[in-house]
């Protein structure tokens, strides 16, 4: 996220493993208008005072045009294969979502900008979903949006085989009631499957007909927004769709976004007004927000969940001891307010805080669990447990400068400790091959990040059962399982959340991981910008439910 | 032997040499320790042992290695460099095609800065020998050989970027480009200017090494063949100082320059992955940076295949040139 | 991004080093007698002269001296020295003040403290310190690559020139191939399927160097072989090798040795280059150019820190630089040094 944002194909731009999912993190915290520097204090939770999600009308012009430098530069826009985080942010204003996002982590129906008119409905015990759609929406290219191209949309990433197959693959069918109803069945019951349903559609005909060039020469979708023109690495540029079929229509009449790499760059270009707006803002750079009075950091806490995965496969990390010992070679409270505030804050368990406080998790138990530096007691833990004498603990982590940082921080605690410890951050191939052998000699602990659906199932499946995903590290408790299972399948709040919460018990017992943190997602905002606002998940909001972003 | 025939043999002798590049190429590929399909299927997918394998059925990974090397070697003179993973489908050789120009652009302008920069100081240097011009020139050079360019683009984008905001520190589009696609310019001949202001900056950081280092070659080689008896026998003949330097101490001393600028083409060439990285320009060498990262087997192989490719161009132009301007090469037998 | 270290000419017309113990006489028919005017002795006295190759003699003896300690206290002693009396130049700080400018000025994160002359990188590391320790890195790429290059450009060259004809062929293209690909992209790639360690870097360098060295070897050897010495030598017996080392070699040396010297500072440029771009010294080893890459994060807050490193190798190439120059004008025996106040030929 920070510096490196070199995008990879599985992860979004924001140094997550998880796919392009990236997008969809919840938090019942609101857009908060960090207005003034949300600079040096730790300020997570500076709940929304300025509410610009109410729709204001002041300051509402029609027309201009807003240019926006991405920290990644898109590749294709094709809703059925996306892989990174900036192609999909330009998928989100140009397709239509079958779903939405309200205020905060829950997903809603809210059209048009939804095309679903309306929650889904349940039935066969939470194993069958009816979604009924707008009858009047429309494509690009004049066609009209039917059940049909939802289905083609859901169906279509398991017939080709592409990254969002495993979020759809817990349909076993998916019928077409009529020309605006779907029938999902679900192969077990999963409240939580609505947020992979926060889905662009694609139109099933054109798409077919322009297989080859669908998402790179032909962009086809049903958003207020048309694609008219990009250069890979170069520019996108948008244009109002005045034929929209919505109610309402984006203040701005075109957008131009261009990819920035280099953050200082990034900033540059905000602050000369070259740009209006500019993904993602350093925390080194939150000087120079204050510094510049034309120009604001715009935040809101993402839910994400960045760890330090032990081995438990072989070697040293093995050993309870050893990885108690790790926890007592640095604070981490300490190492997150260097390495990653005032852009993140630091977690002390799987769920990051937003989601941790809206399924009521003892947060404060949690946060005892860990300890502060004491390489005297790692020491002695290190012996305890046998520890030879010429270990070296192997971190490793894929490209992004925070988790670098943070890994480099935990190295120099275990040297200090007297063991050697390397760090190194690899590039992603190497990063997946070494961390799917899981060899003792090459990686002891890695340091990723996941932004699945805020839901605590997402969270806990891929990275603690031992059928995880994303579990390479070979975490593996019975009874984690179980709960894990059990909380999936069961309906309600009140059943669900104790199956969690004695499930990070354990996984807090067992020291699977460190937690360390919890990014926030930022933007740096020009003056001449109104009704811009950060989501949670989903962003950048620019023409949403929620919000309609002007620019003078 | 004529120029016309040693310019066959010379280009026949690159073959091999190209060879050379696409089996190093090649071999490098196949060292990496990532499994491509790993990279593009995403880890839940490798639980699937059908969808691992169909996706190296597809791509033709399931072969030996002299298979593969063979079926791509067909296809790349064919001129078919694949298709990029990374780039989702968008084939090796139309992604090159798009970032060459950028690259072509920087390292053109660094050759005309350099060369328009060098000749004339290397020759006022020598002519001047240690006196105050000659002193300057060669402090000039010596630091401008020992920077690193990438350090010179930083320093340049602080002072010029940030703090007087003069010139735009990122980004090049090409003077044929479309004003409605480059911002700031209405007409053509606005695009060029903006052209221009872009590659000033970068123009300067690539270009100052190799001026300088041309600086050095250029004075000493006008001093050798100024010392040389040669030019002492035309004196005691009575030809005058202006015309021994441009008849005949310049064009003997312009040899090794030729030598110097067209091996210096390697060395740009590198150079320019520095600077793009720096200016965040999208040539070539940024794209090599991306597919290494990316794992990108394919562009990998098509970029480095192409750089060598622009390297023995550059080789065989300059022997051409060295050949075609010194009388006492023989063509045949070694020189 | 080597490439200037193609300062020597490939090719030169007429003129020899020859070593004055020597006993076989300098084909050199029309100049003055200036057989006292080769030799080591003459070398160092010329150097002597040279007021600006002196001065980077000393700072390159500074440098080396600086390494040389780095070298020990790092790999040897693990740091001791720098823990005890200074900074631990690779651990974080108990109580980190991160991007500080140097002494003197001020910047948002605070001013700049007679602890930290230089200021402090982003992670509140002392800059002086990693200054000094990261010479280690520079330097011992560059003596390690020149050095081997050395050796393997020799051997290569002068079979190449000695033997020529098929053989000559066979290596020179060989050399050529190698030449081929820019070093940098081909480093590159060559880690990224290897593995990103900086003896990994310094052994891919070393490798490219060779081409170097070899051309210049080999055309030393071409203009030295047909010489009656040579000759005579055949004519007396001697084997091709004991020909080779006993007279082709020591004749180049000189060139060698100017070569050498050049091509430290290109090798250091070349790692500066390789660590920027994250194939070279990982972190949290010191290192100039990875220095210069962790400081563009933080131009704007704090822009010294790209100016330190930056410095550190210009002025270690241009000592190294000077001294190959220096070397190489001592070695020219058409230039004197104690007549360097003289106006111009022309």
């Amino acid at each position: 996220m920070l510096g490196n944002n070199k995008p990879s194909k599985r992860s979004n731009s924001n140094s997550s493993r998880r796919k392009f999912i990236g997008y969809i993190g919840g938090g019942a915290l609101m857009t908060t208008m960090a207005g003034c520097l949300g600079g040096d204090s730790d300020d997570p939770a500076s709940s929304g005072d300025d509410d610009t999600s109410d729709d204001s009308t002041e300051d509402t012009q029609t027309g201009g045009t807003l240019t926006f430098a991405q920290a990644g530069a898109p590749i294709k826009f094709d809703p059925i294969d996306e892989t990174d985080g900036a192609s999909s942010a330009v998928d989100a204003q140009v397709y239509s979502h079958l779903f939405r996002y309200g205020e905060g982590p829950d997903p809603t129906a809210a059209p048009p900008h939804s095309l679903a008119t309306d929650l889904p409905e349940w039935e066969r015990d939470g194993s069958r979903m009816i979604v009924e759609i707008l009858d009047y929406a429309e494509f690009h290219n004049g066609d009209h949006l039917t059940a049909e191209d939802v289905q083609y949309t859901f169906e279509q990433p398991l017939v080709e085989e592409t990254n969002l197959m495993s979020q759809f693959d817990i349909f076993t069918d998916i019928e077409l009631v009529d020309d605006y109803t779907l029938q999902f069945d679900l192969d077990i019951p999963y409240e939580g499957i609505v947020h992979a349903m926060v889905q662009p559609i694609v139109p099933k005909d054109a798409r077919e007909a322009n297989r080859e060039s669908f998402g790179l020469d032909t962009v086809i979708g049903s958003g207020p927004f048309e694609l008219v023109d990009w250069a890979e690495g170069e520019f996108v540029r948008f244009e109002r769709w005045d034929d929209w079929w919505g109610d309402e229509l984006p203040n701005v009449e075109a957008m131009e976004w261009i990819p920035i790499e280099e953050n200082t760059t990034r900033f540059a270009e905000l602050s000369a007004g070259e740009v209006d707006i500019m993904e993602d803002v350093p925390p080194q750079l939150f000087e120079q927000f204050d510094a510049d009075p034309g120009v604001d950091v715009f935040e809101a806490d993402w839910l994400n969940y960045f760890y330090a995965a032990f081995n438990f496969n072989e070697g040293e990390t093995t050993k309870p001891e050893v990885r108690e010992a790790i926890d007592y070679c640095f604070t981490v409270e300490t190492v997150i307010e260097q390495q990653v505030e005032p852009v993140g804050s630091v977690l002390h368990g799987p769920l990051p805080g937003a989601l941790a406080e809206q399924w009521e998790m003892p947060v404060s138990e949690w946060e005892a669990h860990w300890n502060d530096r004491d390489f005297d007691r790692a020491a002695e833990l290190f012996e305890e447990a046998g520890v030879p004498d010429d270990w070296t603990c192997e971190i490793v982590a894929p490209p992004g400068e925070t988790r670098e940082q943070v890994g480099i921080s935990i190295a120099n605690g275990i040297n200090q400790a007297g063991y050697d410890a390397s760090m190194r951050a690899l590039d992603w191939g190497s990063f997946n091959e070494i961390t799917a052998e899981q060899s003792a000699d090459e990686c002891n602990i890695q340091i990723v990040g996941l932004t699945p659906d805020p839901d605590p199932h997402s969270f806990l499946d891929l990275v603690f059962h031992s059928e995880g995903a994303l579990n390479d590290a070979q975490y593996s408790n019975e009874r984690v399982d179980e709960l894990i299972d059990d909380g999936q399948r069961t309906v309600g709040f009140e059943d669900r959340q104790p199956l969690y919460e004695e499930a990070i018990g354990h996984i807090l017992d067992d020291r699977a991981h460190i937690p360390l943190y919890n990014l926030k997602r930022t933007y740096g905002v020009s003056d001449n910008v109104s009704n811009f606002s950060v989501h949670p998940i989903r962003n950048p909001s620019l023409f949403t439910n929620r919000n309609n972003v002007s620019v003078q | 032997m004529s120029l016309f025939r040693y310019t066959f043999w010379r280009l026949l002798q690159t073959i091999p040499a190209l060879f050379g590049i696409s089996i190093i190429t090649f071999a490098l590929i196949n060292a990496m320790p990532s499994d491509p399909v790993a990279i593009m299927l995403g880890p839940e997918q490798m639980a699937s042992e059908e969808a691992i394998e169909a996706a190296r059925e597809r791509h033709g990974l399931n072969q030996p290695v002299h298979i593969r090397y063979l079926n791509w070697l067909v296809a790349v003179v064919q001129g078919d460099l694949g298709v990029s993973f990374y780039y989702n489908g968008v084939s090796v050789s139309d992604k090159i095609l798009e970032r060459l120009p950028a690259t072509l652009l920087l390292v053109f302008a660094s050759f005309v800065f350099s060369i328009s920069l060098s000749i004339p100081l290397g020759i006022i240097s020598a002519a001047r020998r240690n006196k105050l011009a000659d002193h300057i020139a060669r402090i000039i050079s010596l630091i401008g050989v020992s920077t690193p360019s990438f350090w010179i683009g930083l320093i340049l984008i602080i002072v010029f970027g940030y703090y007087l905001r003069w010139l735009p520190i990122s980004g090049l589009p090409m003077p044929y480009a479309d004003p409605a696609r480059v911002s700031g310019a209405e007409t053509q001949f606005e695009v060029l200017l903006q052209t221009l202001r872009h590659l000033i900056l970068p123009t300067i950081a690539l270009g100052t090494l190799r001026m300088a280092a041309v600086t050095r070659i250029q004075r000493s080689a006008m001093l050798e063949v100024l010392n040389s008896g040669y030019i002492d026998l035309v004196k005691a003949y009575g030809v005058s100082g202006r015309t021994i330097m441009r008849k005949h101490a310049l064009k003997n001393a312009q040899l090794p320059v030729i030598t110097i600028i067209g091996l210096q083409i390697s060395g740009a060439l590198g150079g320019s992955v520095l600077i793009e990285t720096v200016f965040n320009i999208n040539g070539l060498g940024r794209l090599i940076i991306t597919a290494i990262e990316a794992q990108d087997y394919p562009l990998i192989m098509g970029t480095t295949l192409f750089f060598g490719i622009i390297f023995i161009i550059g080789v065989v132009v300059t022997d051409i040139a060295y050949a075609y301007v010194d009388p006492r090469v023989s063509y045949g037998g070694e020189s | 991004m080597a490439s200037e270290s193609k300062d020597t000419i490939d090719s030169r017309p007429g003129e020899l080093f020859v070593p004055a113990e020597e006993e076989y006489s300098v084909d050199n028919p029309d100049e003055m007698d200036n057989s006292e005017d080769v030799g080591i002795k003459y070398t160092i006295l010329q150097i002597k002269e040279d007021t600006t190759a002196r001065i980077g003699l000393y700072i390159v003896s500074i440098i080396m001296i600086v390494a040389i300690y780095a070298t020990i206290d790092a790999q040897l002693l693990d740091y001791a020295i720098a823990e005890r009396f200074w900074y631990h130049p690779e651990f974080d700080p108990d109580s980190p003040e991160a991007n500080l400018p140097p002494i003197g000025i001020t910047n948002a994160y605070g001013e700049g403290t007679v602890a930290h002359p230089l200021g402090t990188d982003h992670r509140g590391r002392d800059i002086l310190a990693r200054l000094v320790y990261g010479s280690r890195v520079s330097i011992q790429a560059g003596v390690f690559a020149t050095f081997i290059g050395m050796a393997g450009g020799i051997i290569i060259g002068s079979v190449a020139g000695y033997y020529g004809g098929r053989i000559d062929d066979l290596l020179m293209r060989g050399i050529e191939t190698l030449y081929a690909i820019p070093f940098l992209v081909l480093i590159i790639a060559f880690m990224s399927a290897v593995g990103r360690d900086l003896v990994i870097a310094m052994v891919a360098v070393s490798i490219l160097t060779t081409p170097v060295f070899a051309r210049l070897i080999r055309s030393e050897v071409l203009s030295v072989r047909e010489m009656a010495y040579v000759e005579a030598a055949r004519a007396s017996g001697l084997r091709d090798y004991q020909i080779i080392l006993r007279h082709v070699i020591p004749n180049s040396f000189a060139s060698v040795v100017v070569q050498a010297t050049l091509q430290i500072g290109s090798i250091i440029l070349l790692i500066a280059g390789l660590s920027f771009l994250g194939f070279g010294a990982q972190e949290p080893t010191p290192d100039w150019g990875a220095m210069l890459a962790d400081s563009r994060g933080f131009l704007l807050p704090n822009p010294w820190f790209s100016v330190w490193p930056g410095l550190a190798i210009l002025i270690t190439v241009v000592a190294f630089n000077i001294v190959g120059d220096g070397l190489r004008d001592a070695l020219d025996p058409y230039i004197d040094n104690s007549q360097k106040e003289d106006e111009g030929r022309i």
